[in-house]
């Protein structure tokens, strides 16, 4: 036992490890809102509380009654106010205690997204796949075109062809199917994002921030692949760093593939031979990525 | 997994906001131990 000079209360064991608890719980808060837009709006908190309790005790009799009136609410507030938070702070805990994992039967699609991503990347058509995990991603599925079909690489180069009535919007992928196309996605409104950022960004990063999903963005100007995860974005990968995080994130190993290369004429990108694709599978049958 | 793997792994990691929870905590606790904070 400890005991400082002064005012210093006991330090025990026992307090130790109170601190030790209660000091996770702010990391893991933290950990959470670390780069989102919630970091900014506690700030703000953080400087009007210290604010007020300052002011107080100046003797400023009105501001008190007003704080005593207004303290209740503003817990509610506060609630309501990282509300997100929350909600993915207990979907972590309920992940933790039940040690959920991908099944490999349903990630082994997932190679497609790879290679469709390879293909967008190369012909520089826009797309947004966002995969589903843990929490549900029904609301959003309503929102577009449900098609409830299995997951291919086809399937998803046809989907963002520039002319397809569905090519606008998200995919949104549940397991092994797609569970629906051309969804609309809430816009993530965090203002450090970077300015070059568009529509098709903003919105994989925004599923990103509400849901536990993973967001792969194709951009329609450059061609760059990115991928979105927990309201963070990681801009400019190559293939291989993308199968490299998605492997890490759907904890699961995905297999190096020989991926198709672009092969020009005259401004166009032929069709990838069967030849340069020997992983692909037994269901590969169309070429996909013709001239547009 | 060797100290010095677990020490990178879980220590090093967002060190800087490890130190600023332990210091809140202890704060936290400094306060409401002494009757500061009701």
């Amino acid at each position: 036992m400890i005991h400082a000079a002064g005012t210093w209360p006991h330090l025990t064991v026992i307090s130790v490890i109170d601190i030790l608890v209660v000091a996770f719980v702010i990391y893991e808060f933290l950990a959470l809102i670390k780069g989102t837009r919630a970091a900014l709006i506690l700030v703000g908190v953080t400087v009007i509380a210290l604010a007020v309790y300052f002011l107080r005790l100046q003797g400023l009799v009105t501001l008190t009654w007003v704080v005593n009136r207004v303290r209740p609410y503003a817990l509610i507030a506060l609630v309501v106010v990282f509300a997100p938070e929350i909600r993915e702070a207990l979907a972590r805990l309920g992940r933790r205690l039940t040690m959920t994992r991908a099944s490999s039967a349903e990630s082994d699609a997932y190679d497609d997204i790879v290679l469709a991503a390879n293909l967008f990347s190369q012909n520089q058509t826009g797309a947004l796949m966002v995969i589903e995990r843990e929490i549900g991603l029904r609301t959003y599925v309503e929102s577009g075109v449900a098609l409830e079909a299995r997951l291919s690489y086809d399937l998803l180069a046809t989907i963002f062809r520039p002319s397809a009535p569905l090519h606008d919007g998200a995919v949104i992928l549940h397991g092994d199917r797609v569970a629906a196309a051309a969804c609309f996605l809430p816009l993530s409104m965090n203002p450090v994002l970077s300015t070059q950022l568009g529509t098709r960004h903003r919105a994989g990063i925004g599923i990103t921030e509400e849901t536990d999903a993973i967001a792969v963005i194709v951009s329609e100007e450059t061609g760059s692949i990115s991928l979105a995860v927990g309201g963070s974005i990681e801009r400019d990968l190559t293939v291989d760093q993308l199968r490299e995080r998605m492997g890490q994130l759907l904890r699961r190993y995905v297999p190096p593939t020989v991926l198709p290369t672009p092969m020009t004429n005259g401004g166009g990108i032929l069709d990838e031979t069967e030849e340069e694709m020997p992983m692909r599978g037994s269901d590969q049958h169309s070429k996909p990525g013709g001239p547009r | 997994m060797k100290i010095g793997e677990f020490f990178r792994h879980y220590v090093r990691h967002n060190l800087g906001l490890k130190m600023i929870s332990l210091l809140l905590a202890f704060g936290l606790w400094y306060l409401v131990t002494t009757g500061k904070l009701k």
